[in-house]
């Protein structure tokens, strides 16, 4: 003994009667309302059933997602995520806006990829009004969404590393989108936030010398990715720790309604930009990376492999750009004419949809956006049952959520 | 272009709905004239065209400018949209093989939602044409796209986009409720990923999911009073000026 004098028979950290702190969340635990999927059969060993509380302040929750969780032992019974914290009623607040003052809120949902959220509402009403968008234009869009999305992804790395307890990819992948982010800075102004599409076209053109910029950012990226893969891909520990685990299939996929690069990681070859084509993807040259195992890991390695994918598309982009106007003939005051109209597009993290009922006025009488992580997010509750609480961050990490988006 | 687009704004949607809503009795016997009409060509087309303007005319006398002066353009473009006409043709197509496995009256209106196929179905059949297009063996819509509600005044309508990952048939689905009381079959049975947006839809719009698992307000806290995505909805932050200082802090 060491901290305690010879002699003494007493243990002082250990309790006699269990723990005061698991006696007092029982009660708790019995005046809870059933959780809604009901749990796993009762062990035989006796445990005590303790509810925690993740977030919504939780760092690795990647926003304010709060999740209940009802742990027996270390093993997740029932996860029940608690949404709404950034509920800033995105759909109400567009009932009363013209359809181009919608655009920089929609920069909010997903902060992360906000050109892609611009894209998504801008090409719903054009393919409502049937608008002619110019080539530069197109040209430019996937440009800058095809940035975006290698931005994003890279975030995703970052944070996801993060989380495991990987410092420094985080600081690397902020340094290479801190790139991007200068990029998009001198093409709109905004680092973040970017309000960049309108409808019929972009903002601005880019800016002298720009594109020469992104032409050499291409072979820059190609080299960090590899450097990724090398880092990161072949760490034995980071192997062991998501490999297996947060498995689902593809089956389970799509009843969920899940997309993006949750679903092609259960080895589904499901991209809008090939299976719905929108703007001029069909141009370009490409392939849809999928995983084999639909675990944590395919799910990390696609975002690696996409980001190869995207830097292939700016090639060709930038090797086809047009001149020209970058906005089309747009009436001052857009009316959509009166109907339904709903457009998916590939976003970062999923099928990203709007769906607009116009009446004919300068307004849509009722805007829905179908959120890729919202959606995505539902099947959390189902990949946690019955794992470990240790597997907890490295599957929600996975499901890469951004609460902007769920809470919209 | 442009005078399809004018063309579609007419034939589909909300205004539209006026004028589909009389053949609501017989169901199928509207909409398959249109689609024959299509096929036959463009007299028939325009022929059509005029009973669907004379009852929306009859339905909204408020808005009466707007059809008269769409009157003579209508006219014009003899063949519809071809987008829309053949998405009426596939939503026909998809309803005749569904029916056989739906009992009498599951249907109320065959069309098109702009270039897609669409079948408002009555409410209490909701499910069921979910699962019966699921298990469809040509059609397959095993993936629910998007799924919302939206507050037209006189009623609500849920709104489903469903399609099938094998055959790329992308088909709307709708259905209707009252405002009062407003219930809805869950169809979490067949799209389990329709859970949180049921939630959502009884969040924000008050619509009761009948057989859904686990119905609580998503967006809003539990004691909130109201659902904000309603048309009649008044924000009580905005009118209190008690509340008004809370809601600032």
């Amino acid at each position: 003994m060491a901290l305690i004098p010879n002699g003494t028979d007493r243990e002082p950290m250990r309790s006699e009667k269990g723990s005061a702190a698991a006696q007092n969340s029982a009660p708790a635990a019995q005046g809870h309302a059933p959780m809604p999927y009901g749990g796993p059969a009762v062990d035989d060993i006796r445990m005590e059933e303790m509810l925690l509380n993740v977030g919504p302040q939780h760092p690795s929750t990647h926003g304010v997602l709060r999740l209940l969780v009802r742990a027996r032992g270390e093993t997740i019974v029932e996860a029940d995520p608690v949404i709404g914290y950034l509920h800033r009623g995105t759909e109400k607040l567009a009932e009363n806006l013209q359809y181009t003052q919608i655009i920089p809120y929609t920069d909010r949902l997903d902060y992360l990829a906000s050109m892609i959220n611009n894209y998504a509402l801008c090409h719903t009403v054009e393919t409502a009004i049937d608008l002619e968008v110019p080539e530069r234009a197109e040209h430019l869009r996937v440009l800058v969404m095809e940035m975006q999305r290698i931005a994003s992804h890279l975030l995703f790395i970052g944070a996801y590393l993060l989380d495991l307890g990987a410092m420094s990819p985080f600081l690397y992948a902020f340094q290479e989108r801190e790139r991007i982010v200068q990029l998009f800075n001198r093409i709109c102004g905004a680092r973040l936030t970017y309000n960049y599409m309108r409808i019929g076209g972009v903002k601005y053109d880019a800016p002298e010398g720009w594109l020469d910029d992104v032409r050499d950012f291409v072979p820059w990226m190609k080299g960090k990715l590899e450097m990724y893969d090398r880092l990161i891909t072949g760490n034995e520990i980071f192997l062991n720790r998501v490999r297996g685990i947060g498995v689902f299939d593809t089956k389970t996929a799509l009843a969920y309604g899940i997309s993006g690069v949750n679903l092609r990681s259960t080895g589904m070859r499901w991209d809008l930009r090939r299976n719905r084509p929108y703007s001029i993807y069909d141009r370009f040259e490409f392939d849809i990376p999928v995983g084999q195992h639909g675990d944590c890991f395919d799910r990390y390695y696609l975002h690696l492999l996409e980001m190869e994918q995207s830097l292939r598309i700016i090639e060709q982009v930038l090797a086809q750009m047009p001149d020209g106007p970058v906005l089309g003939k747009v009436p001052k005051i857009i009316r959509v004419p009166a109907g339904e109209y709903y457009c998916g597009v590939e976003g970062a993290r999923g099928e990203l949809g709007f769906y607009i009922v116009a009446d004919g006025k300068d307004k849509p009488y009722r805007l829905k956006i179908r959120k890729p992580s919202f959606v995505n997010l539902q099947l959390l509750p189902e990949l946690l049952r019955g794992q470990s609480l240790s597997n907890l961050i490295a599957i929600l990490g996975a499901v890469d959520i951004v609460l902007g988006e769920v809470d919209a | 272009m442009t005078e399809d687009r004018t063309q579609k704004t007419e034939s589909s949607p909300p205004s539209s709905e006026a004028a589909v809503m009389p053949p609501a009795a017989p169901g199928m016997t509207g909409p398959p004239d249109a689609a024959s009409a299509a096929s036959t060509a463009g007299s028939t087309a325009s022929a059509d065209a005029a009973p669907e303007k004379a009852s929306s005319a009859k339905t909204s006398a408020a808005t009466s400018p707007s059809p008269a002066k769409a009157a003579p353009p209508k006219k014009a473009p003899p063949p519809p949209n071809p987008w829309v006409e053949a998405a009426k043709a596939k939503a026909e197509e998809l309803a005749q093989a569904l029916a056989s496995q739906l009992p009498n009256g599951w249907l109320e209106e065959v069309g098109a939602v702009h270039h897609q196929p669409m079948l408002r179905v009555r409410k209490q059949h909701f499910p069921a044409v979910f699962r019966a297009a699921h298990a469809l063996p040509s059609w397959e819509l095993d993936y629910l796209v998007c799924y919302t509600a939206t507050d037209y005044k006189e009623h609500l309508e849920v709104v489903a986009y469903v399609e099938s990952t094998k055959f790329g048939h992308m088909v709307c689905i709708k259905t209707r409720t009252e405002r009062e009381a407003a219930s809805v079959p869950s169809i979490v049975s067949v799209h389990p990923g329709a859970n949180w947006e049921e939630r959502e839809m009884f969040d924000l719009f008050g619509i009761e999911f009948t057989g859904h698992p686990d119905l609580r307000r998503i967006m809003m806290w539990d004691e909130y009073v109201g659902h904000p995505l309603r048309k009649d909805f008044v924000d009580p932050s905005l009118t209190e000026e008690v509340n008004r200082d809370g809601a600032d802090s």
